[in-house]
Order: C-alpha cells, then structure tokens, then sequence
C-alpha cells in the first residue's frame, strides 16, 4: 500500500476511525448456511504437507487394490481346488469297503431302490432278512414285471461275486445321472407300498447306524461313518426332489422326509438319517421287495448329532464415506467375509469342516457429533446385504441363494493423522436378521458385539 | 474465551467451536466492511457467506503474526469478496456526478470543521452516507480512504487507471462532503 494514505484529511481521519469500529447486526440463519456449505470438514490442516497429499491417492489405490485382490483370489483359490479335487461322490466311492456277504436280494434292493447314494448293505441287511418273512404289508412289492432296460439288467445284475460293493458302485457310476433326471411320474406307488417300503428303509438304516455306532463289527476303518454323513446330504437332495413332486403331482402318495437336514441353530445340530422319502422304481421295473425282517424295529434311526466349533470370521472390506451435510456422512462399501467352523458328529464319524463365504454391500450413515483437533467421535447406522458366494458342509457343496440381511449401530473415535487417513476404534452391536441353513456363529448368536480397529479414508 | 491464535490454530484442524468462535467475534465487524462496499444489507449477507467460507478452506495458507493479524487477513478477504462482488454485478464501471452537484473542494479550514463534524455524526449514519455514494466513488474511497489501498492498486484491483481512480476519489469525498455538511445543516 502507498503511503499516500497519509494523504487524508482531518475529517477523512475522523471518519475512517469511526467506521474502524462499526459493526452492523448479521442476519439471522448466516452461520448455520455458511457450516452448511463448507465444503471439507478439515479444511485446511494439512493441506500445509504437500508431500503427502499424493499419498492419499495412492494408499486408497493400494486398499482398493488389496481388498478387490484379496476377494477375487481367495474365490478363485477356493474353486481350483474344487476343480482339482475328484467329486466328493467318487471319492465315497472308492473309499467303500467292501461288504463280507450279501444276497442277491440285498444288491437288488440296494441297487433298486436307492436312488440317492447310501452306504453300502452290511451282512445283515433288510433285503435278505425280510425276504424270508412275508408279511401282508407290502403285497406288491414283492411282484417283478416287465422293467425298463437300465433297471432289469441292474436289478437282475449277479452280485454274489462281489456283492453289494458292486450293486452299489455300479448304482453310483452308472445311475447317479439318472438320479438327477428322477422323473415323479415314473415312481408312483400306492400308499400300502409306500409304507412298506419306509419300514423297510428304516430297518435298513437302523441296522446300519447300529452298525455305525459300533463300527468294530464290520469294518476296520472310519469309512463307512464317512458315508453317514454324506448320506444325510445325499438324502436331503432326494428328500427335496420328493416334496417337489408331491406338491406338484402326487400329494397324497409321495413319502415326506423324516430328517431335519441340516438346519439348526443349536450349538448340537441334529441330522435324522434315517430318511425313508428315496425315489422309489416301480415294481415293474424290476424292485423286488420284501417285507419288514423279524426282529428289526421300523423306528427311526437315533439322529445324529453335531458339535460345531466356530472360528472367528474373518472380513475384509473397503468403505467409502461422502459427506452429506457438516457432520453427516453416507457410507457404501462391499466386503467379503469368510467363516469356517469345525463340525464334529457325535456318532462317532471323523470331524468335518464347514466353510461359508459372503460377499457384503454394507450402506449407512454416519454423524460426527464432536471433533476437537484431529479427533472425531461419531455413532452410525449401518445395514448389510450378503450373497453367499460358496458353502461347504464337509465337502459338499450348499447352495444359499437367499440373501443375507443385518443391521449394525455402531459408536467410536477417530483420530485423523491427515486429511483424509485416520485410525478409528469402534465398539459395534449387530444383528443378523436373515438365518442360513447352516448353523454359524451368526445363527448362534444373532445379536452380537464386536470391537473393530481399523484406518479409515474419508473424501 | 479462545485467543486470536487459538482461534486461528482451531480453524486451520477444522474444529468446529473455533470456526463458529471466529464467526461470533469478527462476523458483526465484517458485516460492517461488507456494507461498506455493497451499499446494503442484503447484498452484505450473501458477501458474507462467501467470504467465512473463503475464510475457512483457506485459512491453511494465513500465517499468524501477532495479535490484530488474523483480523486484518479476513478484513482483506470481505474486501476482496466485495469486490468480487461488485465485479460479477457490474457495478465498478467508473462513476460520473455532474461537477455542480460536488459542490465546492474544501480547504484546510473545511477540513477541520469537517471532522468536528464527523464526530458528531453517530456510526451508523455515517455508514449510510457513504453507502449511499455511487458504486465507483463508493469503492475508490473504500478502498483508499479506508482500507488503505494506494491508487496503483485501486487501479489494478477495479482495472482502471490511476488518474480515474484519483478522479473517482476527489468527487467522492466531495459528494460525502457535501452530504455530511448537509445532514448536519438538517440537523441544526
């Protein structure tokens, strides 16, 4: 400025000292359109670190990069090795023991009448026993009539060379595909044969989990209490594939399905493998049945429960925060989410592995409600969908295709070393709305609270 | 109550209390600069919102130095925001009285009448009168009968020559002139 300021007169003099101390009254509402309006919360602080500023840029690239990675690779990991790996249905397979002796019968009614995969008959299994106690229950199941091809030669398949092992691997090498095209309407039967035939199914298993539970009898391995849990999994797929024919065709004649399948939110899920509902060939087709044996019970097999052992699940996600007013924030993010539990069933069977993966679309708000210097406390609301992207249940695949909802409350502080990046400490309350089929941490206990630690990138 | 410097710190972390603590204590004093300028009150308030907002996302690049300075930085930017102002509104075209409605220059002895004048007048009177001056007289004295501005940068500031913004000066203190004498004629 010049110094021709000195110019003024007196009266210029007088009047710039006047006007030096006016004030003027501001309008009302001012502050609350200017706090409205500003456009950063830390305006101005470390805009004097230059050097740092691309940094920002290039730790939310890396975070991106690392969490988009990280998803991508572990889904990635998780399918080859489901690609590499033989079906869990060969491996059953190939791991069956073979069965000291079996009758003809037995492959037959094995071979027939099983149309999901269940292990293979021990010595005293129901065809044979039955076959020698005619009973009135079951009057057509003992008729043989003109069969299709594929069922004739397999129910008149000789078996005594190697006899159920054959009966039943032939059964799942060959006929598995014809499981899958089960069509309701080849498999009517009255309801006399029906019954029947749940009583001779439920000999049959109960024969088989005695055997089970003492496992020394028959078999020297643990293979055969591997095929009880596969065969509970086994049986839920036919148990469904028989209540969608019976409500679409036959409501009247089709067996329901005794177990529970795998749904439990108890600690010790419960898996009934005693299922009668199978898809059942017409006697026609070459079955040849027999009646309930003496001395066998048709009650249901003792169900077969499950300890699970939870492990923390594992998340890892980006979320990013825009600001909508002052203090108010709108947050979106996904993240992926890994839980794994160890499933132990008490019959005896080795201990299997439960995996469950999600993919999350976490959405909320978040308001900060006190700041003083470069910390922040702040509450917010959150809620979260999840797809389930894969799940396991001792090697077989579940399919979830409802998603997961939950919402989270959340209230913590922040503390911002810059601009954008700060370190965030934040006790959460959440709580699952949606339950899985599969028992989990979450199904245990839906409303939980968990601490999380965490940087946080606002922009 | 916060100090200037702890102020002027706060702003800088965004902390809210400090950003509203400079709003309270200097925003009536701005307001009065803005008025200066704008010639009214409306016009003032929209100035003023710009100018705290200007404030606070640039306050990263004020170095305190002392008592008073951070005052005379955010004084400089409400006349920077008025200006502005006025620029987008058109109203800094250089203005012209008829010579005879200026009245006659005062001389020495006016000068000191004047200012025994200028005493009497209260504030906000005195705000008014030089509201009421034409947009270009009005901002040439603002700017260097007031705000200290030399006539090279009142040139460079409202893009006209040194000798306009003379010109500009001398008949806006002329026009004030006259309206103080005159009010205080009326008043008698």
């Amino acid at each position: 400025m010049s110094n021709d300021i000195n110019n003024n007169s007196n009266w210029i003099d007088a009047l710039k000292h006047k006007t030096e101390q006016a004030t003027r009254p501001v309008p009302q509402g001012t502050w609350e359109a200017i706090s409205n309006k500003l456009p950063s919360e830390h305006p101005v602080a470390y805009k004097q670190q230059p050097r740092l500023r691309p940094m920002w840029w290039k730790a939310m690239a890396a975070a991106a990069a690392i969490a988009i990675a990280a998803t991508t690779g572990f889904i990635f990991i998780q399918e080859e090795e489901n690609l590499s790996q033989p079906s869990q249905l060969t491996k059953k397979v190939e791991k069956r023991p073979m069965i000291a002796s079996a009758t003809p019968a037995d492959s037959l009614a094995a071979d027939s009448t099983r149309a999901t995969a269940t292990p293979p008959k021990p010595a005293l299994a129901p065809g044979a026993a039955l076959a020698k106690n005619n009973t009135p229950s079951a009057p057509k199941a003992t008729t043989t009539a003109a069969p299709k091809p594929s069922t004739t030669s397999k129910g008149s398949k000789p078996t005594n060379a190697a006899p159920a092992t054959t009966g039943r691997d032939s059964y799942d090498n060959g006929n598995l595909a014809q499981e899958q095209q089960f069509d309701p309407d080849e498999y009517f039967y009255d309801i006399e044969t029906m019954q029947a035939l749940e009583e001779l199914y439920a000999d049959y298993d109960n024969v088989m989990n005695q055997e089970a539970m003492e496992p020394w009898k028959t078999y020297s391995d643990t293979t055969y209490q591997q095929h009880l849990a596969y065969d509970a999994n086994a049986r839920k797929v036919a148990r469904e594939k028989m209540a969608l024919s019976k409500k679409k065709k036959h409501p009247s004649v089709l067996l329901a399905a005794h177990g529970t399948g795998l749904i439990s939110s108890d600690h010790n899920s419960t898996v009934n493998s005693s299922s009668a509902s199978m898809m059942l060939p017409k006697p026609s087709q070459g079955m040849m049945m027999a009646p309930a044996a003496p001395g066998t019970t048709s009650n249901v097999a003792p169900p077969v429960n499950y300890k699970y052992h939870h492990h923390m699940p594992l998340t890892a996600g980006i979320t990013f925060n825009k600001r909508i007013t002052r203090n108010l924030y709108g947050s979106l993010g996904l993240n992926f989410t890994s839980m794994s539990s160890d499933v132990t069933p008490d019959n005896g069977a080795e201990p299997f592995k439960q995996n469950i993966n999600l993919i999350g679309l976490p959405f909320g708000v978040k308001w900060n409600f006190w700041k003083y210097r470069g910390l922040t406390t702040f509450i917010g609301a959150e809620g979260l969908m999840e797809k389930v992207v894969w799940a396991k249940f001792n090697g077989e695949s579940v399919t979830i295709k409802r998603l997961q909802w939950s919402i989270h409350a959340t209230a913590g502080i922040q503390y911002n070393f810059t601009q954008h990046l700060g370190i965030y400490l934040a006790p959460k309350l959440s709580h699952y709305i949606t339950t899985m089929p599969l028992s989990t941490l979450r199904s245990e206990h839906p409303l939980n609270f968990n601490l999380q630690l965490g940087l946080s990138l606002d922009f | 109550m916060m100090s200037e410097r702890e102020i002027c710190h706060g702003c800088k972390r965004g902390i809210a209390s400090a950003q509203r603590e400079l709003f309270d204590r200097y925003s009536p004093a701005l307001m009065a600069v803005i008025y200066r300028y704008v010639g009214s009150d409306d016009d003032a308030s929209d100035v003023m919102q710009d100018t705290f907002l200007k404030i606070y996302t640039t306050i990263h690049s004020f170095v305190w130095e002392g008592d008073g300075s951070l005052r005379a930085w955010i004084t400089r930017i409400a006349v920077n925001q008025s200006l502005n102002f006025l620029r987008r509104k058109k109203r800094l075209k250089a203005t012209t009285v008829p010579v005879e409605a200026l009245g006659e220059t005062t001389s020495d002895s006016d000068n000191d009448h004047l200012a025994e004048q200028v005493d009497n007048i209260d504030v906000s009177t005195i705000m008014q009168m030089v509201a009421e001056l034409p947009d270009g007289y009005r901002t040439v004295f603002n700017l260097y009968c007031l705000d200290g501005y030399s006539h090279q940068e009142i040139a460079a500031q409202l893009g006209i020559s040194e000798k306009t913004s003379a010109s500009q000066l001398t008949r806006a203190k002329a026009l004030l002139a006259r309206k103080i004498d005159s009010y205080i004629n009326n008043k008698a």
